[in-house]
């Protein structure tokens, strides 16, 4: 029951905040985020004290001929990522506060409905009614971007739409395919486990191709990053968020549970390539960032980079590489959504996110300037901060796999810190000129919300087993599944 | 056997009613009359009953299912066309050719007799024909009824000649004899038959406008005036396909090589070119007739990949894409013009008509949880069961182009610059309709299988 609740509750919203007022409604999505919050917070420590609960697995029969059902479950994985969803959309929604958008009403409507499909996503346990999910994710924030983002907005979020749908609809055809090879045709997830395996190495090659397309763009990785730094760039701050505190993850988590265990032999056939792939969208994004004179677009390129690492962290398939990637996922989509908000906070008191026309904010709010830094130096991955919990066992499962590929990977370390500390050189401090002298100070609204952040990153540096101990046990189960089926083809 | 008499008897009031001075009553009277005939249709289909007309007609389980379709948006239809039959002065006349015009849909969904093909086409086309035409004083509509039923006409043409090969090869023309007959190969010349099956085979493919017999059908569909279009688009494409579905899923059978082969060319080129060409379209009834041409591409290839599934696959397909189109001709009835453009600003000017128009192309386009998604899926599924893994890769890279346009239409509606600012009003019937038809094509895509548990079970 609870993980239909969690399902549900948001999209429950929908209609009581489209009875109110303009100004009424946020006030209302942010009662129904923080509900959603608090049920989410509760679903996880429940999780953690007793995983066996009945409540948290909701199964009943969808389509009788297909034999799919609606089955949702809560485990060790993805309660990460559903705490992770629970936990950011208030954040997102409360950054609605104290700015002007037109028809504020369908804007949260929609990133409630949002985030339905993204918790479905994550507790779908059955093919296609996560693949469902998986569509129904894409037309709220497709709207969002359409209808409340920047200049040249159609060609752009028309170019994401379609990118994003081809994948799928290659994962679609993966999903019939290993489907009609099940032993008694069920989508469940363990019938495509124990199907996956029975392919030959060259089947299981092709399917993990169609499902790499889907994942590799949703995250995205280089080459198929196209679509993404202009988006992110054009959307709508808190469809940025979305997109990428939350959306990529479906990707990344769809790596650990959809991908690799259904077909370990392509896995073990791709790996190296797929590795490689991970790393240079590290590098690239990287260096990208490097480059870049706007702070939106910047952010949009490191956040590239560090997708790739932990992409890279789930294809080595070790207990460190996984669970680094588990813990960066969380940290990042916290980071990184801090980080929007700050450029949020930018350009709306400026009117601009170019870098080099900004400088000496410091001088003006030195609030906001520690903040700034602290959320900074958790997308730096300092110690104490979430993103160097990530990063060091990422890095370390990274090590376990190749010595020569780390070192690549490696550079994510430098290069982040040197980016980041560039813009905030450039944006913080120096002289304050015409510009910036007019930034004045940070609302209070805007103070609670990036100290909200900022102790977020320091909690879950400090505290880093709260997250990894839950997700432990099942990720060792993943890896032992694809490291037996492997095993047993080198035996043949 | 009472279907097809209310049917007929419907049309037959129409017609009568200018005279006994009760033009007033037809509109109620048809909603009323189909309405009874959804009523008859499920009696039947619960009950289980196998009528047999006079060897004519069979009213099996499909065409049963089918004739409730045609009657749930026949009703949709006659709503949606209220207004276009307020202005016409001979108002009986173009009700009774609707009405008649569907007893040729049901012939075709339940003939088991080739005379009852024939007749079944022709009753279907002849008053679709008077009706392009029936914008008078516009000379598009002129050429649309022009050309369609000279090259219709044409089409007739063949279809009697193949039944009549066939009735040479196999000495009848009872469907299920020629079938049976043939597989026994005594006394039939399989020459003759094939000549015959490939000639019904091409009219059939005209009247449903499969590649390469769809020339006539852009501009006919832009020429006719636009109730009819949807018309043309919904029902009359229900009628050909189910006539299409009935033959070959008993010819499929018997003959699975030669005919296979021809209809899966011909269903992935007509996938194919129909969307490529509908990408390139600026006039919304143009584009979504030649999307049309792409659905109709989808529903063989259905037909093609046999497995028992099948009649529920075509009959899912034809329901989602009939609905999704009758609900988007609906919308466009209610703008100034034809051009894309007329659709900038939609969500503006009427939010009902934009979530509907919305909600139609995104089951078009095929994205969940839309019925189009499960159409295209339970298709594509069958695709590849019968080991076709690249005609499935090549219907799907096709339906993506599918995408381009339809979104073309959705980007315009909720981003474009509006050129006419002004609020659409809507009467009150048309609110129920649009909010209706979008609640039926959720639900399907919701729940995909309570029709199959409801009605083919």
């Amino acid at each position: 029951m609870l993980v239909l609740l969690l399902l549900i509750l948001p999209v429950l919203f929908v209609p009581i905040l489209l009875l109110f007022s303009e100004k009424q409604s946020k006030n209302i999505a942010l009662v129904a985020a923080l509900t959603e919050m608090c049920v989410g917070f509760f679903a996880f420590y429940q999780y953690q004290i007793n995983p066996t609960c009945a409540c948290f697995n909701w199964n009943t029969i969808w389509i009788q001929n297909l034999n799919a059902n609606f089955h949702l479950q809560l485990n060790g994985i993805n309660s990460v990522l559903v705490l992770l969803t629970t936990l950011i959309v208030p954040f997102i929604i409360q950054s609605t506060f104290e700015r002007d958008i037109k028809n504020i009403k369908a804007y949260l409507s929609l990133m409630l409905m949002m985030q339905t499909a993204l918790v479905g996503v994550f507790l779908a346990q059955d093919a296609l009614l996560f693949y469902i999910f998986w569509e129904l994710a894409l037309i709220p924030i497709y709207l969002i971007c359409l209808v409340f983002g920047g200049e040249n907005r159609q060609k752009i979020t028309f170019k994401f739409f379609v990118y994003t749908l081809f994948g799928s609809l290659f994962m679609l055809l993966a999903i019939i395919y290993v489907w009609i090879h099940t032993e008694n045709r069920s989508f469940d997830i363990h019938s495509f486990y124990k199907a996956g395996a029975l392919l030959t190495a060259k089947e299981q090659l092709f399917v993990f191709i169609a499902f790499y397309l889907a994942f590799a763009i949703k995250i995205p990785i280089f080459p198929l990053h196209t679509w993404q730094p202009d988006t992110y760039v054009n959307a709508p701050t808190q469809g940025t968020m979305l997109l990428s505190g939350i959306m990529l993850k479906m990707g990344t988590y769809a790596l650990i549970i959809w991908l690799i265990p259904v077909v370990p032999l392509g896995w073990q056939q791709a790996s190296k390539y797929v590795i490689i792939l991970s790393v240079i969208s590290v590098v690239y994004g990287s260096l990208m960032a490097l480059t870049q004179h706007n702070f939106k677009r910047m952010l949009a390129y490191s956040s590239i980079g560090h997708v790739g690492l932990i992409a890279a962290g789930i294809f080595t398939m070790n207990l460190q590489g996984v669970q680094g990637a588990m813990y960066q996922m969380l940290s990042h989509g916290i980071n990184v959504v801090a980080l929007f908000f700050v450029c949020d906070i930018i350009t709306n008191r400026m009117k601009t996110d170019e870098m080099h026309k900004l400088g000496g904010i410091r001088n003006v709010s030195r609030v906001f300037s520690v903040l700034f830094l602290i959320i900074l130096l958790g997308s730096v991955a300092l110690p104490l901060t979430n993103g160097f919990v990530g990063e060091f066992l990422l890095l370390h499962g990274l090590f376990q796999y190749n010595t020569v590929v780390v070192v690549f990977a490696g550079l994510t370390v430098i290069l982040g810190a040197l980016y980041m500390l560039r813009a905030y050189q450039l944006i913080m401090h120096g002289d304050t000129n015409a510009l910036t002298e007019s930034f004045g100070v940070i609302t209070v609204n805007e103070k609670i919300l990036l100290a909200c952040f900022a102790g977020l990153i320091i909690f879950f540096g400090l505290f880093p087993n709260l997250i990894l101990d839950g997700s432990e046990n099942q990720i060792k189960q993943i890896i032992d599944h694809v490291h037996e089926v492997t095993a047993m083809v080198v035996k043949k | 056997m009472k279907e097809l008499l209310l049917l007929s008897g419907l049309g037959i009031f129409a017609l009568l009613a200018e005279m006994i001075n009760a033009r007033k009553i037809i509109f109620p009277a048809v909603i009323a009359g189909l309405c009874l005939n959804i009523f008859f249709c499920l009696n039947d289909i619960m009950a289980g009953n196998n009528e047999n007309i006079f060897n004519m007609l069979l009213l099996d389980k499909i065409p049963l299912v089918f004739t409730l379709l045609l009657s749930v948006l026949a009703i949709f239809w006659f709503v949606m066309a209220k207004n276009y039959f307020k202005d016409e002065t001979n108002l009986s006349d173009h009700f009774a050719l609707v009405l008649f015009s569907m007893v040729g849909v049901f012939l075709l969904t339940s003939y088991t007799h080739m005379s009852m093909l024939f007749l079944g086409v022709e009753i279907l086309s002849i008053p679709v024909y008077v009706l392009a035409g029936s914008d008078k004083r516009n000379t598009y509509s002129n050429e649309a009824a022009f050309k369609y039923f000279l090259l219709g006409a044409f089409a007739s043409g063949f279809l009697l000649l193949g039944i009549t090969f066939v009735y040479g090869g196999t000495g009848s023309f009872n469907t299920l004899q020629i079938a049976s007959s043939s597989v026994l190969g005594a006394g039939v010349s399989k020459q003759l038959l094939t000549i015959g099956l490939l000639l019904i085979l091409f009219a059939m493919a005209f009247k449903v406008s499969a590649v390469p017999f769809h020339f006539w059908t852009p501009d006919v569909y832009t020429g006719a005036p636009t109730v009819v279009t949807a018309y043309m688009s919904t029902i009359v494409k229900l009628g050909a396909l189910a006539g299409f579905y009935r033959l070959f899923s008993i010819v499929l059978v018997f003959d699975a090589t030669t005919f296979t082969t021809t209809l899966i060319i011909i269903s992935v080129l007509t996938i194919v070119v129909g969307n490529v060409i509908a990408a390139s379209q600026s006039n919304t009834k143009r584009l979504l007739a030649f999307s049309s041409i792409g659905h109709a591409g989808f529903v063989l290839l259905a037909n093609t990949m046999l497995s028992p599934s099948t009649p529920y696959v075509v009959w899912y397909y034809l329901t989602a894409y009939t609905l999704s189109s009758m609900a988007a001709f609906w919308v466009l009835i209610k703008l100034d013009n034809h051009d894309i453009s007329a659709f900038n600003g939609l969500v503006k000017r009427n939010p009902l008509l934009a979530g509907t128009m919305t909600i139609a192309l995104l089951s078009m386009a095929g994205i969940p949880p839309m019925a189009g998604f499960f159409a295209k899926y339970f298709v594509l599924l069958n695709t590849i069961q019968n080991k076709s893994v690249l005609i499935a890769v090549i219907a799907i890279l096709a339906s993506l182009i599918g995408v381009y346009y339809y979104f073309k239409i959705i980007i315009a509606i909720f981003s474009g610059k509006e050129i006419n600012s002004a609020k659409i009003e809507l009467s009150w019937l048309d609110k129920i309709g649009l909010v209706l038809i979008s609640i039926l094509i959720i639900l399907l895509g919701v729940l995909p299988d309570a029709c199959y548990n409801l009605l083919f079970r």
